[in-house]
């Protein structure tokens, strides 16, 4: 096959139609009609993207909760290098424990460097920045905020007074009145009542106007605000290096250097000692060996970031989506296969197929606690974590219960293609196999699956879908280290930055799940027979 | 001794009130190595009939034997091919047919198969085209890859149920030559149900019409003493091609008028059953 | 001459700098350590400070710990994890590992040897109700209202409430949290009943004139401001924060409910203490100095404002990275300079706002957990009434003042810590105090006399 063609294949199977326009234009085929494709495919999605986040930029800050202002793309962006900076920072951490004394040095030699610039230049010239900001803000809230406050303060007074004085005169017309005057009784009761109505329309208008102020109060400064927000980094990145500075200086290195003369001195201690004090010398001696050894294998305990979390998170998907597969499909088979089971089995899956993944969860975490009391001493742990992937991102009995909310929920598509796929086999293809007097294994195995792996693929990928949805719930509730409880740590922050971190996780979670249907599609492509497209 | 010896087969469907005779009263009886076309209208009642020679349905009363045993149920020795190919799509021509040569030919060598496989391949014309998958290929490369499948098998007796309907008129005559060139190379029993005079009477020993449903049945038989090999050009012009065609298609015609004249009658309009192939299974699909 | 003067100079000068810098990372030689790398669980609150700075500062690693320090989503996955093992400690709340002991939740023996904190929480109500209030009282009708303000302005708005066939709603974090208690406390001193527990009653609502219910901490802002609950007691930033955002009003803190009350302290199972005695001991040396670091003063011992707390605000700066408190710095700052907003105009010098090693702080005193089984005994946790010595022997039982005091001398060899900064004599009571709200007297010594001298709630 020339070429040409096989790249065009590749395109086709790998899913990725949009690089078709422009592999045909580069190989000169039609380029009218293939720069107009490029429009549809590529241009026009772009250019409706772009629009979308112009739109966004522009529309965010007129929503102004209590709770701060709806993050724009550009802080959604300053969040996410916020979350890549807090990675990198702790990745250098690690490093920095078991760096080489040279290597320690240099860096020691450069942070304080970056400290003290830091300290003694950029954030005064800040601190500089931000007092004339601030007054810049006066004058500004002056124009803006202060008047619509004093009117309101104004507005609140007036009515007060109103109350007090129509009060004073509901009181002075009472005392005016006689025992016996009936209509004038009436009157004052009259009145008495409208004037109670007044006032609860007044209360409610002071409350409104009340919440109107508190928003007013507070709307921030916006280049204020962005430079205290610059301060901020500019002090945290102080705090960081000072933390790193100490780590460099107090590494491993250095600890086993100490503990390695502390060594020597012992040794000489021990063959210097007479027999009453060998013992304890010896057992000094020791000791002091081991916590060496400890030493030199230990590790800077980092806090684990979102890019470990999303890894962990992948990993559980993965491993609740292989189980619900282990389950569905051979059951799926044999629902499709005999008809008498699928009967004895729609129940069950009409029952458990709308439960939602926050009801599996509890029900996993209490099974998964039952069958596991005592993680740390636990066989069945033992063996996960001494597997190769599993090992390094430390399964806990959190994660099994994500794992299996998971394939509880995003079992059932794949159960559900599966029967159909089987049970619905072209009549064509079956007679095939009666007439070559194929047994019942190698019907299954020549005819049967292969029949029904477009659907049982396509409802594979229906199910991953699922399952990426309930997991990142699974985890937030399960605190299974992962996005979700990344988003809810975020969240439980409070910060001015959580609003913005929600987003990015947002677009993150988005961008994976895009990745996986890809690989179905992709995996489903390769097993489709027929020419029937897989969706877009 | 007959070959295939079809003896007072009835088959019906349903009990009682609701019972359809669909074929009634057939006898037949094939010679080896004979060439017969069994012609008929649609709804006839045809593909039962094949069906009962492959062994996929069992006769309400009567027998089927081969070689003086009977045909119970379906064996790669009955290669009946199919109308719609049934060629499984996620294989290719070469793979597809050596799925049947594992089944029929299990303690043959690898080495072996393989030039087995290619052999019929290029019998049908398809070397070409071996590593395609069905989806590749059209319609009548398709029906050339089925008819090598059913060849590689060495079937004894050669079921063809209307294998040429689905294709186009010059496709069909092709293929037609084609089926008679690999015929007169390797001999073997041939029985083709066909709705197509022509074909029927240039690859034919003997015609036999089945008449109009229910309770269809084999009517007078129409040898074709032609020579062979059979060359269309030349037979078109024969007078006795000539003669024998009309004789057959006038038989048909009159078969086709008095059946209607007795519809106008009383009875029903026969109706055509979509046969769920689960109702004719032998075995149950879990065994 | 002037060069031997000179290199005399730098070498006395290298001396001290050394010996400073050798002084600082002083590894501890003497404990032989079962277990180096460990798991700490805590809260986004702001007293997580010691465990926090113990880590960042580097205390933990001087006496040889790996410790990654984890948050937590709520008390009580918190507890779940420490008593599966998951985690080795965490920081609890006072009432936890009480709780956990006796059997009121989750049973399993959990001990403390080390009060994280005194003080730092705060009981807010929202904007609406305060308004109400300062109309109940003119008094507080000031942009600086008189400390301390009892629930007495509030008790109308509670019977106005109960005339309309509701119940003013008010957040807590854990049922067992020193917040309950104080917020129950702080109501039934004006004389409104909070509800109790009984045994069909887990919810503690039983003859409430006001609900209690649980919340987690981060959520209670946006609780208050949906208007599901009125009021809260909960720890810092979230007074706070409710500030900064102008969702409600601080009215009053801990420290006016009970002036230096215990706070959170730091738990661990019984079984994982046992089998980890030496790592145990290192743990809470880490722990003595990181409290000592967060109220280290100016000048020693000379403490008279927030202001001469020299490293709470780098300790703000840490505590405001995400994967700890993870709140604003500017919010998290004040509580912890020794400020506190209880409205945006009326900012208060609250230098024992939080104390984390003043006042014999650190020390796991009985008198403490006493108080905590009084209060779970008075709301009807503890169903039935109990004698003295079960109360003193309970307390003994997850209060380990031992081993608390074999780490602090471990220090004091070591030359970390002061003489006067332990009390190494004391049979582990604080001395009868009456600094509550209502001036009730309460003596850890005669817990059963202490209940009868409240008006609601269980008298024995």
């Amino acid at each position: 096959m020339k070429l040409k063609h096989k790249i065009y294949k590749l395109i086709d199977i790998s899913g990725l139609q949009l690089f078709d326009p422009i592999a045909r234009l580069l190989f000169k085929e039609e380029p009218k009609v293939q720069i107009k494709r490029i429009t549809q495919f590529i241009i026009i999605p772009a250019v409706t993207f772009c629009l979308f986040l112009l739109m966004w930029q522009i529309m965010a800050p007129r929503h102004t909760t209590k709770s701060g202002e709806v993050p724009t793309p550009i802080r959604v962006v300053d969040a996410a290098r916020g979350i890549w900076t807090f990675h990198k920072r702790e990745k250098q951490k690690s490093e920095a424990f078991i760096t080489t004394p040279e290597d320690s040095k240099k860096l020691i030699q450069s942070s304080k460097e970056r400290f003290n610039e830091i300290e003694t230049k950029l954030i005064p010239a800040q601190e500089e920045l931000i007092n004339k900001l601030k007054d810049e803000e006066s004058i500004w809230k002056d124009k803006n905020i202060n008047p619509k406050i004093v009117n309101f303060s104004k507005s609140e007074s007036a009515i007060k007074e109103k109350e007090k004085l129509i009060e004073k005169e509901l009181d002075e017309l009472a005392l005016s009145i006689g025992i016996n005057e009936k209509d004038k009784k009436d009157l004052l009761l009259k009145k008495l009542k409208e004037f109670e109505n007044n006032r609860s329309l007044w209360k409610a208008d002071i409350a409104e106007g009340k919440g109107n102020v508190s928003i007013l109060e507070s709307k921030k400064y916006n280049p204020l605000e962005k430079a205290q927000r610059i301060k901020d980094r500019l002090e945290e990145e102080k705090q960081y290096l000072s933390v790193y500075i100490g780590i460099l200086t107090k590494n491993r290195n250095s600890k086993v250097e100490d503990l390695n003369n502390k060594l020597t001195e012992y040794t000489t201690g021990y063959y210097d000692a007479e027999s009453t004090k060998l013992m304890s010398t010896a057992k000094r001696l020791v000791r002091q060996q081991s916590r060496i050894q400890k030493t030199e294998e230990s590790e800077y305990s980092a806090a684990k970031t979102l890019p470990y979390q999303t890894l962990r998170s992948l990993l559980c998907v993965f491993t609740g989506f292989i189980l619900a597969t282990i389950i569905a499909v051979p059951l799926g088979i044999l629902c499709g296969l005999n008809k008498s089971f699928m009967c004895a089995f729609t129940p069950f899956i009409a029952i458990f197929k709308p439960v939602s993944p926050i009801v599996w969860l509890p029900i996993g975490l209490i099974v998964v606690g039952g069958f596991i009391p005592d993680p740390e001493n636990n066989a069945f742990i033992s063996i996960i974590n001494s597997l190769p992937i599993f090992g390094s991102f430390e399964v806990n009995p959190a994660f099994l219960a994500s794992a299996i909310t998971v394939s509880l929920c995003s079992l059932w598509p794949t159960l559900v293609n599966t029967a159909l796929g089987v049970s619905s086999i072209d009549s064509d293809h079956l007679n095939v196999a009666r007439v070559l007097n194929l047994n019942f294994k190698e019907r299954l195995k020549s005819v049967i699956i292969p029949s029904a792996l477009p659907l049982i693929f396509a409802g594979l990928r229906i199910s991953i879908g699922v399952g990426w949805m309930v997991l990142i719930a699974a985890e937030l509730l399960a605190s299974s280290e992962g996005i979700g409880k990344f988003v809810w740590d975020m969240f439980n922050n409070g910060s001015s930055d959580s609003f913005a971190q929600m987003f990015v996780v947002v677009f993150l979670v988005g961008g994976i799940g895009f990745m996986l249907d890809r690989i179905m599609i992709v995996l489903q492509r390769l097993v489709s027979f027929d020419e029937s497209a897989s969706s877009i | 001794m007959s070959f295939l010896k079809i003896s007072n087969v009835d088959v019906s469907f349903g009990s009682d009130d609701s019972k359809v005779d669909i074929l009634s009263n057939i006898n037949l009886e094939v010679q080896q190595n004979e060439f017969i076309a069994i012609i008929g209208f649609s709804g006839s009642g045809k593909s039962t009939l094949i069906s009962l020679l492959a062994g996929l349905q069992a006769p309400s009363c009567g027998y089927v034997n081969l070689e003086n045993k009977q045909i119970l149920k379906p064996d790669p020795s009955l290669g009946i091919m199919f109308q719609n190919y049934s060629l499984l799509p996620w294989l290719t021509v070469y793979e597809n047919i050596n799925l049947a040569v594992n089944k029929v030919f299990p303690n043959m060598s690898s080495k072996n198969k393989d030039s087995h496989i290619k052999k019929y391949i290029e019998m049908v014309n398809l070397t070409p085209a071996s590593e395609k998958k069905p989806s590749e290929l059209s319609g009548g490369m398709r029906q050339r890859a089925s008819l090598a499948r059913t060849l590689s098998m060495e079937p004894k007796i050669l079921l063809l149920d209307e294998p040429l309907s689905a294709l186009d008129a010059l496709t069909r005559s092709s293929i037609q030559d084609e089926i008679l060139r690999i015929w007169e190379n390797e001999k073997r029993t041939v029985v083709m149900i066909t709705n197509d005079v022509d074909e029927a009477v240039l690859m034919a020993d003997r015609i036999i019409p089945l008449t109009i449903g229910p309770k269809a049945t084999l009517g007078e038989e129409f040898k074709i003493p032609l020579s062979r090999p059979r060359n269309r050009t030349t037979l078109n012009s024969s007078n006795e091609y000539k003669k024998l065609k009309r004789n057959i298609t006038k038989y048909m015609l009159r078969m086709n008028a008095k059946n209607s004249k007795i519809e106008t009658s009383d009875s029903a309009i026969p109706s055509v059953f979509k046969i769920d192939s689960c109702d004719l299974e032998r075995e149950p699909l879990i065994a | 001459m002037k060069n031997i003067i000179k290199k005399r100079v730098l070498k006395i000068v290298a001396t001290i700098v050394f010996a400073g810098l050798g002084a600082q990372h002083a590894i501890s030689q003497d404990l032989d350590l079962e277990k180096d790398e460990l798991k700490f669980g805590f809260i986004k609150l702001t007293d997580c400070a010691p465990i926090v700075i113990a880590k960042e500062k580097g205390f933990f690693e001087d006496e040889g710990l790996q410790v990654e320090v984890i948050a937590q989503p709520n008390w009580k996955t918190l507890l779940d994890n420490v008593i599966n093992g998951d985690l080795d400690g965490a920081h609890m709340l006072s009432g936890q590992p009480i709780a956990a002991t006796i059997g009121f939740g989750t049973k399993a023996h959990i001990i403390t040897a080390f009060t994280m904190d005194l003080n730092g929480n705060g009981i807010t109500v929202a904007n609406s109700i305060w308004d109400q209030m300062k109309e109940n009282d003119p008094k507080l009708d000031t942009s600086k209202p008189k400390h301390p303000i009892t629930a007495d302005s509030l008790k109308p708005i509670v019977q106005e409430k109960l005339d309309n066939g509701e119940k003013l709603q008010m957040g807590m974090v854990f049922p067992v949290s020193t917040h309950n208690y104080e917020l129950r406390y702080w109501l039934a001193s004006a004389g409104i009943h909070p509800g109790m527990y009984t045994k069909n009653d887990i919810g503690g609502r039983t003859d409430a004139e006001v609900e209690l219910s649980v919340t987690p901490p981060p959520m209670m802002p946006a609780t208050l401001e949906a208007g599901n609950i009125q009021g809260y007691c909960v720890g810092e930033p979230w007074n706070q924060q409710a500030v900064a955002k102008n969702i409600g009003v601080p009215v009053t803190t801990n420290y006016d409910i009970w002036k230096n009350n215990p706070e959170k302290v730091f738990g661990v199972t019984k079984e994982w203490a046992d089998e980890n005695p030496n790592t145990h001991l290192a743990v809470i040396k880490a722990l003595i100095r990181a409290g000592q670091w967060l109220d280290a003063t100016k000048k020693k011992g000379i403490f008279r404002r927030g202001l001469d707390l020299v490293n709470r605000e780098e300790a703000a700066r840490i505590l405001s990275q995400p994967n700890y408190v993870g709140a604003d710095y500017e919010v998290i700052k004040n509580s912890m300079t020794g400020f506190f907003y209880f409205q945006k105009s009326d900012k208060r010098e609250m230098p024992d706002f939080n104390v984390f090693y003043r006042y014999y702080c650190t020390y796991p005193w009985y008198s403490d957990g006493i108080w905590f089984l009084t209060q779970m005994r008075r709301w009807g946790q503890i169903t039935e009434p109990k004698s003295n010595e079960w109360y003193h022997k309970t307390a003994k039982e997850v209060y380990r003042p031992d081993i608390y005091l074999k780490a602090a001398k471990m220090l004091l060899d070591e030359g970390v810590i002061d003489k006067n900064d332990i009390p190494w004599d004391t049979d582990g009571y604080k001395p009868p105090t009456s600094d509550f709200i209502d001036g009730i007297e309460y003596n850890g010594k005669k817990p059963l006399e202490y209940l009868k001298g409240h008006k609601i709630g269980h008298k024995n």
